[in-house]
């Protein structure tokens, strides 16, 4: 897990800041906040405080409750005691694949339809998560979504499973509706960014 | 007679009754509203969305999604397969919902 970014979030005000790994023991894990709202919010915890990391992999969420150790103004990094395990939660049955592809939502409100703009964050073929600045949904919501590939866009109806901030937090769909002739096109897309990515680790370990 | 067809047909009826405006969302990039117009079907299969005035009909095998604009918003992704001249009416076959 060093390396990963994880989202603490305080179990006493619910408010949540993303972090780096740093250095990971089975009880101790050394972690530093990636912007200076994070370094604010480290700074004020106490000892003993708990807090709940949680990050997306593959297959699922996976969680863990943690209590602050200490936090060092100096070298900027937050220590944390692992007071339980981590555990996996909303298994999935498809892999997500960690892809960037630019993305456009389109939703209703007030009998009009707004539009943003933003990235995806991960995508499976069920569905994906992305962020888009000023994107204002919520939970069960329907969007539309086009999504960037490689050769044309992909439009689909996907609904609202996890709503973000429109900010840093992403927003997390289901796909809903996508045209049966887009399916294997979107299949083969995805395959493509997966073997992209085996194939930059691979490289990198030759080099 | 089986229930799907009276569901349609119900579907049909209140459509036409109810004259829900609707908007048509497509395009590549950007994505934007392409036309706009009121239901005149809003069938299992199909959809037929009177345009407004002087407004074009989204080009033919164009992929859109339908927002209809009523107390339950509904979005409907589907692809444009014709469209008829008096009154501007453009005919939408609509995707099987996966849930």
């Amino acid at each position: 897990m060093v390396g990963r970014q994880v989202m603490l979030t305080s179990a006493d005000t619910g408010e949540y800041h993303v972090f780096g790994i740093d250095a990971a023991t089975p009880t101790v894990t050394v972690l530093h906040p990636t912007a200076s709202e994070g370094r604010a919010f480290a700074a004020k915890l106490p000892a003993g405080a708990p807090l709940r990391v949680s990050v997306a992999v593959s297959d699922g969420l996976l969680v863990a409750q943690v209590v602050v150790e200490r936090w060092s103004p100096v070298a900027k990094i937050l220590t944390v005691n692992n007071a339980t395990p981590t555990d996996l939660v909303q298994r999935r049955s498809t892999f997500r694949v960690p892809v960037s592809w630019p993305v456009q939502v389109g939703y209703e409100r007030g009998g009009d339809v707004v539009f943003a703009s933003g990235q995806t964050i991960d995508v499976s073929e069920k569905g994906l998560a992305l962020s888009a600045k000023g994107l204002a949904l919520e939970g069960g919501e329907l969007a539309a979504i086009s999504m960037q590939l490689r050769a044309a866009a992909l439009l689909v109806v996907a609904r609202v499973v996890l709503a973000g901030d429109g900010n840093r937090l992403p927003s997390r769909f289901s796909i809903s509706q996508i045209m049966p002739a887009d399916q294997s096109r979107f299949a083969s897309d995805l395959r493509h960014a997966e073997l992209n990515m085996v194939r930059t680790v691979v490289g990198g370990r030759g080099a | 007679m089986p229930s799907s067809t009276w569901s349609a047909r119900w579907l049909v009826v209140v459509a036409l009754e109810a004259r829900h405006p609707a908007s048509i969302v497509g395009g590549d990039a950007p994505l934007q509203v392409l036309a706009r117009g009121t239901v005149v079907e809003l069938g299992p299969a199909v959809l037929r969305i009177r345009l407004n005035d002087g407004v074009e009909p989204p080009p033919s095998r164009e992929r859109v999604v339908v927002v209809v604009h009523r107390a339950k918003v509904e979005l409907v992704l589907g692809e444009v397969v014709g469209d008829e001249p008096d009154p501007r009416t453009v005919r939408i076959a609509r995707v099987a919902r996966a849930e």
